[in-house]
């Protein structure tokens, strides 16, 4: 059964990082998205995260070349913010930080709890399955 | 050596006889030149109604041309400065 997780805008950089640098954990992910053992959920806030760190560095083609792998690639789900999380932070009735509680909802809306980060907000918080590699 | 004399050295042929229902098979040292084996999926193209070309399809997270290069991975620093980026928050 394909095991479906959230990523966050570290692992998108990883994706597309000098491989022999990229943490074992997820050069272990991306043969397995490759594999299609997994499939990842990239919320779009986090591409927007890498597009602002990309684009302070003068490097906004790659992105343009990244993100058009990402959507030419099996086992691999861009997911929209859009009305069905603002839905499921309604059940919140503590105030988070926004950036964080949209991805733990992103991985409630597709019936996951894990979550490749090293944010340790998203167990701590939100009781999430951290795949950390810190 | 010219470019017509390069390219001619590169292409393989052979010749097979197709099955009933169209089947053929890959060479055995052409599969292991370009890693086929029985997991991969291949992409099949028709051209002009004539040439049939047959590619090992790539997933693109397989292209490793570090594509990033030149920059660093996100600091600790930058992962809160592109979420206050994107939700303002007063400190």
């Amino acid at each position: 059964m394909t095991e479906i997780v959230v990523i966050d805008a570290q692992v998108l950089f990883y994706f597309h990082y000098d491989y022999q640098k990229v943490p074992s954990m997820l050069q272990e992910l991306k043969k397995k998205v490759i594999d299609g053992k997994i499939t990842v959920i990239i919320p779009i806030i986090a591409i927007a995260e890498l597009f602002w760190k990309m684009r302070k560095v003068g490097k906004i083609n790659v992105v343009k070349e990244a993100l058009d792998r990402w959507e030419k690639s099996e086992n691999v789900i861009i997911d929209d913010f859009n009305l069905e999380i603002i839905k499921l932070m309604l059940d919140n009735m503590e105030s988070h930080e926004l950036h964080d509680e949209i991805i733990a909802m992103t991985c409630k809306k597709h019936d996951t709890n894990i979550i490749y980060s090293t944010d340790k907000k998203f167990e701590d918080i939100f009781k999430l399955q951290l795949r950390s590699w810190k | 050596m010219t470019i017509n004399k390069i390219m001619l050295k590169m292409t393989e042929k052979i010749t097979q006889k197709v099955s009933s229902n169209g089947r053929i098979v890959i060479p055995k040292d052409w599969r292991d030149k370009l890693a086929i084996d029985d997991k991969n999926l291949v992409e099949m193209e028709l051209k002009d109604d004539k040439t049939i070309l047959i590619k090992k399809k790539i997933h693109p997270l397989e292209i490793e041309d570090n594509l990033f290069e030149g920059v660093s991975p996100f600091s600790e620093e930058e992962l809160d400065e592109a979420k206050k980026s994107l939700f303002p928050i007063e400190d």
